[in-house]
């Protein structure tokens, strides 16, 4: 029986198990492909490198269980960065209800919590309803908006906080998510305030986000799962998107051969016609 | 009386609308602090709204289940995980307890995690049953895909440097423009949008169109 035969007949169960195999053996057995660093990722790297003491990053996250595999590397990669810079103030906050699970277990991964102190070096806001309005809101008047973070402390007990009111003390937002906060964010920090803001997204959200990139309204982005092995990479830490690289190579490649396949049946069928 | 109502609504979102605007372009403390109020209401209606879509799930699922409509087990099982987590949520005091963490990790993540990686297996009976060359346009589609394909995995590095210029040709020229002339189609959308809003030409958020 040849190959188009075959999958002809039983097409699903052939692609599902070919798939599952690409899959499957490089995250078994990575195959250690090098991993190019976009301009995009480089953007996002040197300017959290140039950050200096006292500046303040904002992380905003809308991850949750759906895009953790993408996004999530993503998170820890840059939280990670933030953390090794000295003196710099970090600030998470979630837009989405399953965000702040994520975030703490993101401090717990890198061991925030034995790194730093927390209330003094960085603070957890947690989840904040209302869409637009919550950025909008941290944007103009934090405290005006909050009077706890995410643990239940008052704000007025963690000393960083004392200082930072509105957008115009964040150095920097970096907002991770599959959904329209982003834009939020460009909407309520970049355009009244002129807040330097810089994506980490899904791969379907990334189109849109790359024009406001060319037009240089967002720093950088960080592109999905090959955006956080980029970004492992360039700190050093090779972690799951790297591995994972290996694993999407061979799954971009069958696609590619199925695309192929499906075109050679295709004229095949439409000649023999 | 109705009438009446869907006027003073009217009324209050020109108002409100209006503020917000002014606020943007012209910088007063006093009005500063009326837009800031305003916006933070905005959050604790969003807020509430969570809790509304809470007693509107209970209402319609206790209503198929009650019916027994079809795929009625499934509704049991969305109450159920629901209560679970209210109840765990109230027991321990916190949503930052470690038995609501391992509740969420262990059963609600995996289940989600796996629907959204099933997309792969999707996209791949996918490629073999659609992505056909039927005309030129097809034609250009599939091979730009492959390109930015190539483009998006360091295979396509390994393979042939090349490979994925191209696909960063086609991204930053052809994708980057088509999609800002979308974005810019939305926001001239949205502000004409805006705009009947404003004006009360919009009734759509005032509970129903005309």
């Amino acid at each position: 029986m040849s190959v188009i035969q075959l999958l002809n007949r039983n097409y699903k169960q052939v692609i599902y198990l070919c798939l599952f195999v690409a899959i499957a053996i490089p995250l078994m057995k990575p195959m250690g492909l090098p991993v190019p660093i976009d301009q995009t990722t480089r953007d996002v790297y040197n300017r959290i490198d140039a950050l200096q003491p006292g500046d303040v990053a904002v992380m905003g996250s809308n991850i949750g269980a759906a895009i953790y595999a993408e996004v999530y590397p993503q998170y820890v990669a840059i939280l990670e960065h933030l953390f090794r810079k000295e003196g710099v103030k970090v600030i998470l906050v979630d837009h989405g209800t399953e965000g702040p699970i994520f975030a703490e277990k993101a401090l717990n991964e890198i061991k925030a919590y034995d790194r730093k102190t927390y209330g003094v070096d960085f603070v957890h806001l947690g989840y904040i309803a209302g869409g637009e309005a919550a950025i909008s809101g941290l944007c103009r008047d934090l405290h005006e908006l909050l009077e706890v973070d995410y643990a239940g402390h008052s704000l007025e007990d963690l000393p960083m906080m004392d200082d930072i009111n509105d957008a115009n003390d964040f150095t920097i937002v970096l907002d991770f998510t599959a959904s329209a906060d982003s834009q939020f964010w460009l909407n309520q920090a970049y355009a009244p305030y002129g807040t330097e803001v810089a994506f980490g997204l899904v791969a379907v959200k990334v189109p849109d986000a790359f024009a406001y990139y060319t037009a240089g309204q967002i720093f950088g982005i960080i592109e999905s799962l090959k955006g956080a092995a980029q970004y492992e990479v360039l700190i050093g830490r090779p972690g799951i998107a790297v591995k994972g690289m290996d694993a999407q190579s061979l799954a971009h490649l069958l696609y590619i051969v199925l695309i192929l396949l499906c075109n050679v049946v295709y004229f095949h069928g439409r000649g023999k016609r | 009386m109705a009438g009446i109502w869907r006027t003073a609504a009217s009324a209050v979102l020109f108002v409100v609308a209006l503020t917000m605007l002014v606020d943007f372009a012209w910088e007063d403390p006093a009005l500063q602090g009326v837009a800031t109020d305003l916006n933070n209401w905005a959050v604790v209606i969003g807020a509430f709204a969570l809790g509304l879509g809470a007693y509107s799930l209970i209402v319609r699922h206790g209503r198929i289940i009650s019916k027994k409509q079809t795929m009625w087990p499934y509704s049991i099982v969305l109450l159920l995980t629901m209560f679970a987590f209210i109840v765990t949520g109230l027991i321990t005091g916190s949503v930052t307890s470690s038995e609501y963490g391992w509740i969420y990790s262990t059963i609600i993540q995996p289940l989600s995690s796996t629907l959204y990686g099933m997309n792969a297996f999707f996209i791949a009976s996918a490629s073999y049953r659609a992505f056909k060359a039927r005309s030129w346009e097809a034609l250009v589609l599939l091979v730009a895909a492959i390109f930015i394909m190539l483009k998006n995995a360091p295979i396509g590095y390994a393979i042939n440097p090349i490979l994925p210029a191209i696909g960063g040709k086609i991204w930053d020229v052809a994708g980057s423009t088509g999609m800002r002339a979308i974005l810019i189609g939305i926001g001239i959308g949205t502000l004409a949008l805006g705009l009947r809003v404003i004006i009360g030409q919009e009734k759509t958020p005032l509970g129903g169109a005309d």
